[in-house]
């Protein structure tokens, strides 16, 4: 991504949180205190389906030199419980590259399931949906 | 829950409102998107809903982390979105000359067209960033065969000061500088 889109995607991450009151929040480690990821819910208007556009979406991504810690999953269940607690979604969906196995671990850790599987970009992605955890 | 501060302002001329964008205002700017005469600027193409909801996302956000940034137009008359206007920082790459200047930009419908709006909309901006702001500087870039829009930029006192290429097209670069009285 070059600098110009990378800057545009920060302004709009502000943005998104004005907006919508949800949003994406950088992952900062607390032993470096070094930035190692984003982790939130977003709504991006992929034009995915009317049985995922609508729904807030849960996205994350952290730095390829500290993968295998659980950051993504210490950081989503963060994000999760804050959303469940200001907003209680009664869905959430994700999309996931189907051949990237470490995301689709954490997908399911944090109990997203697969429902359809569609194109993105140009590349084959599965559809993942969570239920609102019952009361 | 939006303030003049982190938001923008509302300014007013004798035909237009000059507005910050809200969630509402989707719809009107995947119209625009799909004007491509009214992209006066680059890229020259038909924009997606999804881009266009990325666009007035980070328009929002440019305004809370810069303090200054893009207003829609709305025409008084009718009451309809007709364009956008405003500064932004944009980081195209265009040289240190270009990117680090708050950079003027503007788009009208097609159908609007001819009446000036462009010119009366970018001088109530242009106004209110001289007031609030001290950028000695600002800048513009128009596409080297848009005779209109470059004349446009030059009756709000800008001047051309050398060429580049973006997204593949030949474009102009233009500055302003400010006067101090």
């Amino acid at each position: 991504m070059s600098r110009e889109d990378t800057w545009n995607r920060l302004l709009r991450f502000a943005g998104h949180w004005s907006l919508l009151g949800y949003g994406l929040l950088l992952v900062e480690e607390r032993a470096s205190r070094r930035v190692i990821g984003e982790v939130g819910i977003a709504d991006f208007h992929r034009g995915l389906g009317e049985d995922f556009d609508p729904w807030p979406e849960f996205a994350w991504m952290i730095a390829s030199d500290v993968h295998g810690r659980g950051f993504a999953t210490e950081a989503a269940m963060a994000i999760l419980a804050w959303m469940e607690a200001n907003f209680a979604p009664e869905l959430l969906v994700c999309i996931i590259d189907p051949n990237n196995a470490p995301s689709l671990r954490v997908a399911e850790k944090l109990e997203f399931h697969p429902f359809g599987e569609v194109e993105y970009k140009d590349k084959p992605v599965l559809k993942m949906r969570r239920f609102a955890p019952t009361r | 829950m939006a303030n003049e501060t982190t938001s923008g302002p509302t300014l007013e001329t004798t035909r237009l409102i000059l507005r910050p964008h809200q969630i509402d205002d989707f719809e009107a700017c995947c119209f625009l998107s799909t004007d491509i005469d009214a992209q006066n600027l680059i890229p020259h193409r038909v924009l997606g809903r999804e881009q266009t909801w990325h666009r007035l996302l980070g328009m929002i956000g440019h305004w809370q982390i810069m303090g200054y940034g893009l207003l829609l137009i709305q025409e008084r008359i009718s009451g309809r979105v007709v364009g956008e206007v405003g500064y932004a920082q944009s980081l195209r790459g265009l040289g240190s000359d270009f990117d680090s200047w708050p950079e003027l930009s503007w788009t009208v419908a097609s159908d609007a067209h001819g009446h000036g709006y462009p010119t009366e909309a970018a001088q109530v901006m242009q106004n209110w960033l001289d007031e609030n702001f001290e950028f000695e500087r600002t800048v513009c870039m128009i596409d080297l065969h848009y005779a209109a829009a470059r004349h446009t930029a030059e009756r709000l006192g800008f001047h051309v000061y050398g060429r580049d290429e973006y997204n593949r097209r030949p474009v102009s670069k233009l500055r302003r500088i400010r006067l101090h009285d």
